[in-house]
C-alpha cells in the first residue's frame, strides 16, 4: 500500500526532477542490460516467429522489474489474457526474479 | 502506512488518468514512475501485504456455512458489505476436481464477477482498488466480489483454476479476461466498453463520449 502513497513516490520524483534530461539521454544511448539481452533472447527462442520484440528495464537499473512489447502471429485471434499467458509461461524461469512485468502484445497487421 | 480509504482511492483514479501519456506515448520516456500493473508472485505478495484483520466474529463464523448457505451469503456490491467466501468445510473435503467445479459454478453465478484481497468498499491493495476503480468508471456496480483474504483455499484455488499467478482477478460472462494489467488496457483501448456491451451493460463512458461529442 505505501508504494502508492504521495509519501513514498516523492524519492522517485525527486529523483526525476533532478536528472530528467541526463536520465533520458542516459537510456536513448545506452545499449541494453545484460537482463533485457537476457529476456529478449528468451522471448526470440520461445517466439520464433514474432516481428518485434522490445524489453526494456524500467525498474531504474536494478533488473528487477520489465516492460516487454512483442508482435507476433502467435497471438492471432487469441485473448489479451492468452497472449499475456503464454508470455508469462515463455518467461516461466525469469518470471521468478522479477519483481514486477508489464507485458504488451499485438499481432502483426497483414 | 496505510493512507485513508479516500485518499487512497483518488489517488489510484488519478494514477489511471494519469497513465494514458505513458501508454500512448512509446517513444517518450515517462517521466512519471511506471504503474507496477503486472507483477510476478513474490512481487504481488509482497505489495499486498494484508492488513490485521478487521472482520467481526459473525461474519468469520459464516466460513464454515453450508455450500448451500454460503450460495445464498453470496454478496453483490450495494447489498452490504464484505465479499462473499467459499464454505471451509466443503473445500476442504471435496477434491482438487471438486474444488474446480465450485469455481467453475461461482464464476458462472453472475455477469461480472472479481476477486480482490480485500473488499470493494476496502480493497486491500493497489491493484485491487485499480480494478474497483475501472469498474466503477464504467458504471458496473452490480457484481459479485470475492475476498481472497478471507479464505487461503480460495485465494490459491482460484490462481490455480485460472493460471493465473496474481490476484485480483476479472471474470466476464464465466470467462476470465484478466487481471489488473490486463483490465486496465481494456480499458484504456475500448475493448472493455464492448465486453460489457455483450453482456447487456452499457458502460457509463458511452454517455460520456456522446457528451464529450455534443
Amino acid at each position: 500500500m505505501a508504494a502508492w502513497g504521495p509519501v513514498a513516490a516523492m524519492p522517485l520524483l525527486r529523483g526525476s526532477r533532478g536528472l530528467p534530461l541526463w536520465h533520458c539521454a542516459h537510456r536513448m544511448f545506452a545499449s541494453q542490460t545484460e537482463g533485457e539481452l537476457k529476456v529478449t533472447q528468451v522471448l526470440k527462442e520461445k517466439f520464433p516467429r514474432a516481428t518485434a520484440i522490445q524489453v526494456t528495464d524500467i525498474s531504474g537499473g536494478c533488473g528487477a522489474m520489465y516492460e516487454i512489447k512483442i508482435e507476433s502471429e502467435e497471438f492471432k485471434a487469441k485473448r489479451m489474457v492468452q497472449q499475456h499467458q503464454m508470455v508469462n509461461q515463455a518467461l516461466k524461469e525469469e518470471i521468478k526474479g522479477m519483481h514486477g512485468l508489464r507485458i504488451f502484445t499485438s499481432v502483426p497487421k497483414c | 502506512m496505510r493512507l485513508p480509504g479516500k485518499a487512497h482511492r483518488y489517488g489510484v483514479s488519478d494514477m489511471i488518468g494519469g497513465i494514458e501519456p505513458v501508454l500512448s506515448n512509446h517513444e517518450t520516456h515517462p517521466r512519471a514512475y511506471p504503474m507496477r500493473t503486472s507483477s510476478g508472485p513474490a512481487g504481488h505478495q509482497g505489495l499486498c501485504k494484508p492488513s490485521g484483520g478487521r472482520r467481526s466474529g459473525d461474519q468469520r463464523a459464516g466460513m464454515s456455512a453450508s455450500l448451500s448457505r454460503a450460495a445464498a451469503a453470496l454478496l453483490r456490491w450495494g447489498r452490504g458489505a464484505g465479499g462473499g467466501v467459499l464454505p471451509r468445510a466443503g473445500v476442504r473435503a471435496a477434491s482438487s476436481g471438486g474444488q474446480a467445479e465450485q469455481l467453475d459454478a461461482l464464476v458462472k453465478k453472475d455477469k461480472v464477477v472479481v476477486f480482490l484481497k480485500g473488499t470493494p468498499e476496502q480493497p486491500q491493495c493497489g491493484f485491487s482498488n485499480a480494478v474497483v476503480q475501472i469498474l466503477r468508471l464504467h458504471g458496473v456496480r452490480d457484481y459479485a466480489a470475492y475476498n481472497v483474504l478471507e479464505d487461503p483455499e480460495l485465494r490459491q484455488g482460484i490462481k490455480d483454476y485460472s493460471n493465473w499467478p496474481t490476484i485480483p482477478q476479472v471474470y466476464l460472462n464465466g470467462e476470465f479476461v484478466g487481471g489488473c494489467d490486463i483490465l486496465l488496457q481494456m480499458h484504456q483501448n475500448g475493448d472493455l466498453v464492448e465486453e460489457l456491451k455483450k453482456l447487456g451493460i452499457r458502460s457509463a463512458l458511452i454517455d460520456e463520449k456522446d457528451q464529450d461529442s455534443k
